[in-house]
């Protein structure tokens, strides 16, 4: 798995004795200890441990989606404790999201669900965003399905419209929380090369928890999490 | 995909019950509020109708009279005395009253206002009056108005197939000779002209005594200042209006004296109220259901502004689509109206776009009480 990583560029994240807490004062409870990690253009790198480890928090962090309290936190190029709600809209924007529910539009066609997030890329051309569409959908696996709604299709197939939704704006950096585990064995293997070749071909960084043995064979590095603290880092190399 | 307009548009048809379901909440707010709209102008309309055919360049009634509909009534010479100003040319009085009209054809009694006209000039507008003025000066003979309610009979028809039309007013009969074309309201079912003369023979009353006056000035005259100087020869006893104060006059009875206002704007309320309730449920129930989708869509970069701007979307799609065919059914209400109750029942531009904005405001309204649901969808949550 000597792909292109490219460890000296710049980090597309850096994580610095992080650290954060749910509540105020005496219940306060503290969920993340010293977390410091990279995650480098083209990486693959797994968060596994225990539910209630902090993995998911680590996720919504590095995704902009809670202000980070102590500690450092950049992800592609932004600083997210200085950051505003604007700049953080910004960046979730070069973000690729692939969430355990797929939260699929009921209303929207496979097609029109991925179409929909490249409402947000607007430099790209209606053409070219056109073929994007198509061009990831097949590349799911879902060339004969497109037009079918999110009701008309498996768990798996609608995992997948959600995973071409996540890639279709080509992100620099994908955070996936648990992307296999709706999936039989044969769709979850699928899922995860789609990913690894996205990050071949595309130098993106995949961030991704997982409690799937199955699939940790494709990660550059593993980070084990326990109680909020990173365990070891171990190298998968 | 390229525009949240066609989003709204998806999330709006998906499923065509609720589609239909929100659509008919719109056209039956439309279809409410263009009718009590309707109706209320016509109340207005219609009232106005006769004021505005008044052709004077002022008007005398009593300072009792709380409209000239119902007047109370005041001597006669205190009318004749203002042709001794220099100003004033010409006056007409003019009398009233509810006269019992017996239709000869089915024998039913129905209340007719009926007007008695002076001699002088006419400065009340009659069509037919003049052509017909050599037979009103005959006995107990009178001209008829065609858009009276059909419960009078079928004067009009008669006369027009040459049929001589006796009727009994008063009980006392009388020979319609024509017809002319005025107009009910709410509060009047039909109207018959006479001469003063004639009109006395119906209606015995004291001596002199007259309901509205009608004043003609010396051309070159300002009505306005003309009034003053009348309103300082008369004192209090007489209210002296010039032709627009007369129309406001009684515009302001139907204002404040009349519950036409409350009635029908209550209505119209109505209407807007269903609309905004079902348009609200269906966008609210649309949200909530959808809020882990819409939480989605926020986490990967879509703004609030965004989802607000989808609901509001949802409902102006909603607007539109429900104010065309309310505004079809009304105006299909409209011509049933107008042949049911003779009521002038019009489609204006203004109304049409008054209640287009009425429309639009209500399901901007409804979808500003639905997003307050959208701030619950919190894209940390979805992980």
């Amino acid at each position: 798995m000597l792909h292109s990583i490219n460890r000296t560029a710049e980090p597309i994240v850096n994580v610095e004795h992080l650290a954060f807490s749910f509540g105020e004062g005496e219940l306060c409870k503290q969920i993340l200890f010293d977390i410091t990690f990279n995650v480098f253009p083209g990486e693959i790198v797994l968060l596994t441990g225990p539910s209630g480890s902090g993995k998911t928090t680590i996720l919504t962090l590095v995704g902009g989606l809670r202000q980070v309290k102590a500690g450092e936190l950049t992800v592609l190029g932004t600083d997210f404790r200085s950051a505003d709600v604007a700049d953080l809209v910004r960046t979730r924007r070069q973000i690729g999201f692939i969430f355990q529910a797929h939260n699929l539009l009921d209303f929207l066609s496979a097609r029109d669900n991925v179409a929909m997030a490249m409402q947000l890329h607007p430099e790209v051309t209606a053409t070219e965003s056109r073929e994007r569409v198509t061009e990831l959908l097949e590349m799911v696996g879902l060339k004969d399905r497109m037009d079918y709604y999110p009701a008309k299709l498996s768990g798996g197939q609608r995992q997948r419209v959600a995973i071409a939704r996540a890639l279709v704006g080509r992100p620099q950096l994908v955070l996936a929380d648990e992307p296999t585990a709706a999936l039989d064995s044969h769709s979850g293997r699928e899922v995860v090369e789609l990913l690894q070749r996205l990050a071949t071909d595309h130098g993106s960084a995949i961030l991704m928890v997982t409690h799937d043995n199955r699939v940790l064979n494709v990660a550059d590095r593993i980070i084990e999490m326990e109680d909020g603290r990173i365990k070891q880092p171990v190298n998968a190399l | 995909m390229r525009s949240s307009w066609q989003v709204a548009w998806k999330q709006l048809s998906h499923s065509k019950m609720k589609l239909i379901v929100a659509t008919a909440g719109v056209v039956v707010a439309v279809l409410l509020m263009l009718v009590q709209l309707g109706f209320l102008n016509a109340a207005y309309d219609s009232s106005l109708a006769v004021p505005k055919r008044v052709t004077a360049d002022l008007v005398v009634l009593s300072p009792q009279s709380p409209t000239f509909a119902t007047p109370t009534q005041f001597a006669r010479r205190m009318l004749y005395r203002l042709p001794a100003h220099p100003a004033v040319a010409d006056v007409q009085p003019i009398y009233l009253g509810t006269g019992r009209w017996k239709n000869p054809w089915d024998k039913s009694e129905r209340q007719i206002l009926v007007y008695g006209l002076g001699p002088g000039e006419n400065m009340l507008q009659i069509p037919g009056y003049a052509d017909a003025v050599d037979q009103l000066q005959q006995p107990d003979v009178g001209l008829f108005d065609r858009r009276s309610r059909p419960t009078f009979g079928p004067v009009s028809e008669a006369l027009t197939k040459g049929e001589r039309v006796d009727v009994e007013v008063n009980r006392r009969k009388i020979t319609i000779a024509a017809c002319t074309e005025i107009g009910v309201t709410l509060g009047v079912d039909g109207n018959l002209f006479l001469t003063d003369t004639n009109f006395l023979r119906l209606f015995p009353r004291i001596p002199g005594s007259i309901d509205l006056g009608l004043i003609r000035l010396k051309p070159e005259v300002d009505p306005a200042t003309a009034r003053d100087e009348l309103v300082r020869w008369c004192g209090s006893d007489l209210r002296i209006l010039t032709k627009a104060e007369f129309i406001a006059f009684e515009k302001h009875f139907l204002d404040t004296g009349a519950p036409i206002n409350f009635i029908f704007g209550l209505g119209t309320a109505v209407g807007f109220f269903i609309g905004f309730v079902i348009v609200y449920q269906i966008l609210y129930t649309e949200v909530s259901t959808h809020l882990p989708q819409f939480a989605t869509l926020k986490a990967i970069g879509f703004t609030d502004n965004y989802l607000l701007r989808l609901v509001i979307q949802e409902s102006l799609i909603l607007a539109v689509l429900g104010y065309l065919p309310g505004t079809l059914l009304s105006w299909c209400v409209y011509q049933v109206a107008a042949h049911e109750t003779k009521l002038p029942m019009a489609l204006t531009v203004f109304r049409l776009t008054s209640v287009l904005g009425l429309t639009i405001l209500m399901c901007i309204f409804s979808a500003a009480m639905a997003m307050r649901k959208l701030r619950a969808a919190d894209p940390a949550d979805i992980f």
